[in-house]
């Protein structure tokens, strides 16, 4: 299933990546800061991302899931390390950064909050090709159609002159899935995008995602606390703690075998249907 | 008869000169040292249900039916009284609840005001009760001398629930209690509910979207749909072999760790319940139904002591097997 043996070059390559902020200063700061550990660094963060692979990114809050995702796009800037992306070191001048942020694109956890509210559907989805000039005024509602069909809004057109709030939550994450894949980008980093929404819709846009990096081959960096939706998308698992990849390796492997004390106690944390046998919970070290 | 008893409960909103019914004639009981979960998705009445038990309901919505608590009818019980019995006797950790702390108090002055309030006792009793409490729910003694900004978003849902504690209540209404912590946090969290539940003296009534959860931590289940129980029974027999076509798809579409099933959505949302299908809510979304389902089936109790509201029961062990594919449950979405 991985690319990544296959395909000689990675998409990307993530090479000893670090993110620390400056200690807070002065008397306020230093009381806010009082007990608070430093975990939304990255320390030494390296993999390889192959073309059309999804690689889960998983660990607790604060561990640095996000703050990596942020970081492969440039949105943060790494305090030393490298990303290179399709062979390529990540852009710096802001013109070659927006051609960049053409193959890659991301959505966001709450579909509620990341779609502007007075745009109507069709807007939304096709803003990057205007951007872009990739087509024009007169072509955006063939565009949208097309975009909203690919994302399983069927029939698009229906969907064109609604606002945000008309959609269930679920439709909204397709509507930013369309507003992301438009684009034909090659990786989508995608954090948490399933979290807030209902369990009996969360499978439909799992699989929405297998599907486009299939047919796209678009790679797809997939954030996530949680283990069980990421053994359904995921060809490979990166398990975060404290802005260190403590283990990564196949999905299967991963959840099978954990070798990290870590991702033992992450997954004993997880809770099980099955009756059959009474999970043990790992010792907390709380 | 049980500690609570809930008979024939029903909760309908005005707005806009609209009747929305939220909830429609559920009813359930819990004694001490139970729990019990109810699942369904968004939109389906849990929260308001659990409300409607707790009487937190705005002016807008209209109760009837009985919420009988330790031989009281919550529902007419004068204020006074019903100010008495909360905390004291029932309390409720919700969602967000950690957002209930005081951000200028300490957190341990909170917790003493709350004990103070309902109980004649001392500052040093209140404070010792207090000590015990968060040793209970794994914080430190320490801890109660600081501030809620100091606390990570787990240890303030754990002082929550220290809280709720507090008085001895007989009964906890925990509403996604966990769903704002990821899932280290939510297993300390749910060792403490269960430990608390296994002493005896409290009922655990337990809203959540996460059916693992309840797997683990309820013997009984409440799995509801537009406002009403759709199948309700032993946690255990449910989610093994479910037989409301509602909560097959409820268990298809959940992911889980180990697994081996694809995963499948219920295609379509819940109804509009100012214009709910006639006859059977779920019959637009669902692949068994039939003629039948244009009337409402009544919730009925089945041979192993589940009670479920369909129609169709002796059809659904041979639907189970096509209940596996994705494309049942897409052909219903697309009509």
């Amino acid at each position: 299933m991985t690319n990544a043996t296959t395909t000689p070059a990675p998409l990307l390559e993530v090479d000893d990546l670090c993110k620390s902020y400056a200690p807070k200063r002065g008397l306020i700061g230093s009381i806010l800061a009082r007990g608070a550990a430093p975990s939304n660094t990255l320390k030494n963060v390296s993999f390889d991302l192959g073309k059309g692979e999804i690689l889960g990114v998983v660990g607790e809050s604060g561990s640095g899931k996000s703050t990596l995702g942020f970081t492969i796009l440039g949105l943060i800037e790494a305090s030393s390390g490298s990303v290179r992306f399709d062979g390529n070191p990540l852009p710096r001048s802001a013109r070659d950064l927006r051609a960049f942020r053409r193959s890659a694109q991301m959505i966001f956890q709450d579909p509620y909050q990341s779609l502007n509210p007075r745009f109507r559907i069709k807007d939304i989805v096709t803003e990057p090709l205007l951007v872009y000039g990739l087509i024009g005024k007169g072509e955006v509602a063939a565009a949208a159609e097309e975009v909203l069909d690919l994302v399983g809004l069927r029939p698009g057109k229906n969907y064109l002159e609604r606002f945000p709030h008309e959609l269930s939550g679920g439709q909204r994450q397709r509507v930013s899935i369309a507003r992301a894949v438009v684009l034909k980008p090659r990786l989508l980093i995608a954090d948490e995008p399933v979290s807030m929404l209902d369990v009996s819709i969360r499978a439909g846009i799992l699989r929405l995602l297998r599907s486009l990096a299939a047919s796209m081959e678009m790679s797809v960096v997939y954030i996530s606390h949680d283990l069980s939706t990421v053994r359904y998308i995921c060809d490979r698992v990166a398990v975060m703690y404290r802005g260190e990849i403590v283990e990564i390796g196949s999905t299967d492997q991963i959840i099978a075998s954990p070798a990290h004390p870590y991702t033992k106690r992450l997954l004993s944390a997880v809770p099980r249907i099955s009756f059959a046998e009474k999970r043990q919970r790992v010792a907390q070290h709380a | 008869m049980s500690m609570l008893d809930v008979q024939d409960l029903r909760v309908t909103f005005q707005s806009d000169g609209k009747a929305l019914s939220a909830v429609d004639g559920v009813s359930l009981t819990l004694d001490r040292g139970e729990s019990l979960g109810i699942v369904g998705e968004s939109g389906c009445g849990k929260t308001t249900l659990t409300k409607a038990i707790l009487r937190l309901l705005p002016a807008n919505a209209k109760t009837d039916g009985r919420v009988e608590f330790q031989g009281k009818n919550l529902v007419d019980l004068p204020v006074a009284e019903l100010r008495e019995i909360r905390w004291q006797e029932l309390s409720l950790v919700t969602q967000s609840a950690m957002n209930a702390l005081d951000p200028v108090w300490r957190v341990g002055d909170q917790i003493i005001e709350a004990i103070r309030l309902h109980d004649d006792c001392s500052r040093a009793e209140a404070r010792a009760r207090s000590v015990t409490l968060f040793d209970l729910v794994g914080l430190k003694p320490e801890w109660l001398d600081r501030y809620p900004h100091e606390y990570s978003g787990g240890m303030k849902q754990r002082a929550i629930i220290a809280m709720a504690l507090a008085l001895g209540p007989a009964m906890i209404v925990a509403d996604e209690p966990t769903t704002a912590l990821d899932v280290v946090m939510q297993d300390q969290v749910f060792a403490e509910i269960d430990r608390i539940r296994a002493a005896g003296k409290t009922g655990i009534i337990l809203i959540t979207h996460d059916i693992s959860l309840v797997a683990e931590n309820c013997e009984r289940i409440a799995v509801m749909y537009a406002g009403k129980i759709v199948e309700y029974g032993k946690t255990s027999d449910i989610l093994d072999l479910p037989r409301h076509p509602y909560t097959i798809g409820l268990r298809n579409a959940f992911a889980e760790l180990d697994g081996d099933h694809e995963l499948i959505s219920i295609s379509g949302g819940p109804p509009d319940l100012t214009n709910p299908p006639k006859g059977c809510r779920f019959g637009p979304r669902c692949p068994l139904a039939s003629d039948a389902c244009s009337q409402e089936p009544p919730l009925s109790v089945l041979d192993d002591g589940r009670s479920v509201a369909c129609h169709n029961v002796p059809q659904v062990e041979a639907f189970r097997g096509v209940a596996k594919l994705a494309s049942t449950w897409e052909r219903v979405g697309r009509s």
